[in-house]
């Protein structure tokens, strides 16, 4: 028994949390430019994604369907839609609660992924002209999807990465085409759209408490991460509260249905890769919940969604 | 231009000739056309099943030339679905099944695409990932015939 134990718990080596690790800072630390193909279902989207790390800028730009391009700074992120000449504006609460470790993973806290995922070392392979070593995540319940990270051997970076769900069927993956790490200029993360006389959507998220909101039951492994009030597009204040598990990470939306009482129809969206949407009225709210979790699991959060008069 | 295309969804350009292909698909309709027929061939073919590959035969309105380079694509999205479906470790029997009933389905809502712009920045994955997850949202398709 006490063998048993001792297994478990040494599930995850060593290496593989180094590895992890060794991802995450690449992430941050590198410059990069790169082609990627996101995919699930039977849809397939090509993006380009620079990296400036000297200025901690960021920009994606999307190469297919309706175009859309994101810069990512280190207070905002800003997505412009140049068909409807729109910006929105999101601004980086992360960093405007000093001592909060979301959404970033501190390097510390990836040992405590551990305690919903198997991580371990994967299998070697090349791809787009880099040697990757991967780290699989499993999950330890059906509560959450299992990932296979493919980072370069020599930098860290991550160059694929696999979604699969409980049931070992691949979810969405990301791959990269093409990258080149290095050599990045600033003017390279600028936004190609001047965008002086665009509509401007901002979300004025904001932390905040909401209330008499919360659930009558938690979903194993997700904890409150953030709470916040925010616009949806163009609309009136919204509650937002964030739960994650370290990895995963599901939003539940929280707004008035108003006088008008046009009432939120109960169900599941079709799913978008990994990610699910449910909808249900809960105290004429309408309730939205939005995650990378596995149906199941967005329905059952969603479902303990609860309102009592504070 | 065309050639040029493949070779840039293949990952064949370098950083500064990648730069100058995206930025023709920026500017320039048929470029883009050329693109979106690429990644349908991509999509059809790979409808048909990846495990058991067979040969290609291009519509004979589709040039030779063009046949070759979008051969070459075909491999990337190979590559990318063989990665996929290469097997998976077993996922360990569930300690806890409450499943909840069944749910009804329900188109998206409307606003879907300004739910994921909400949610995205607090995913912790842009911390392996960067921006990359961003690029999940609803697909919207111009009014852009393909010819």
């Amino acid at each position: 028994m006490l063998l048993l134990l001792a297994g478990t718990a040494q599930a995850q080596s060593p290496e593989s949390l180094a590895w992890l690790r060794k991802m995450q800072e690449a992430t941050q630390k590198l410059s990069y430019s790169g082609t990627f193909v996101y995919q699930h279902g039977s849809r397939s989207e090509t993006s380009r994604i620079t990296r400036y790390a000297g200025g901690d800028v960021e920009r994606l730009e999307v190469l297919d369907g309706v175009p859309r391009e994101l810069i990512r700074t280190r207070d905002t992120v800003r997505c412009y839609l140049p068909d409807s000449r729109v910006v929105k504006v999101e601004r980086r609460l992360e960093h405007a609660q000093p001592g909060r470790n979301f959404p970033a993973l501190l390097p510390e806290q990836i040992g405590t992924l551990a305690k919903h995922y198997d991580i371990a070392l994967g299998d070697t392979r090349r791809i787009g002209g880099f040697d990757c070593q991967s780290v699989t995540l499993t999950p330890r319940d059906n509560l959450r999807y299992g990932y296979r990270l493919y980072a370069d051997t020599k930098s860290g970076m991550l160059v694929g990465a696999l979604t699969v769900d409980p049931a070992g069927r691949l979810v969405e993956q990301f791959m990269f085409t093409q990258l080149a790490i290095g050599k990045v200029t600033p003017d390279m993360v600028k936004p190609r759209h001047a965008a002086a006389a665009w509509r401007i959507e901002d979300a004025q998220a904001a932390p905040a408490r909401l209330p008499g909101w919360g659930l009558s039951a938690e979903l194993p492994g997700f904890r409150k991460i953030v709470e916040l009030t925010r616009r949806i597009g163009e609309s009136k204040p919204v509650g937002q509260v964030v739960y994650s598990d370290g990895l995963a990470a599901v939003s539940v939306f929280i707004e008035p249905l108003g006088e008008r009482r046009e009432s939120a129809r109960t169900g599941l969206a079709p799913a978008m890769g990994a990610i699910h949407i449910y909808t249900r009225e809960v105290a004429n709210h309408k309730v939205t919940v939005v995650g990378e979790a596995p149906a199941a699991s967005v329905q059952r959060i969603a479902d303990a969604v609860e309102y009592r008069r504070p | 231009m065309k050639e040029r295309i493949s070779a840039l969804m293949d990952g064949e350009l370098d950083e500064h000739a990648a730069g100058v292909v995206i930025e023709a698909l920026a500017g320039d309709r048929e470029a883009r056309q050329a693109w979106r027929t690429y990644h349908l061939i991509g999509d059809a073919l790979r409808e048909r099943g990846l495990r058991a590959p067979r040969p290609v035969r291009f519509p004979r309105f589709f040039p030779q030339r063009f046949a070759l380079a979008a051969a070459a694509t075909l491999a990337a999205v190979a590559l990318v679905g063989w990665l996929a479906f290469a097997p998976q470790p077993p996922v360990a029997p569930a300690p806890i099944a409450q499943a909840p009933t069944p749910a009804a389905t329900v188109p998206l809502p409307s606003e879907a695409n300004d739910y994921l712009l909400a949610h995205q920045g607090f995913s912790p994955r842009v911390s392996f990932q960067g921006m990359a997850p961003y690029v999940r949202t609803v697909a919207e398709h111009r009014e852009e015939p393909v010819q």
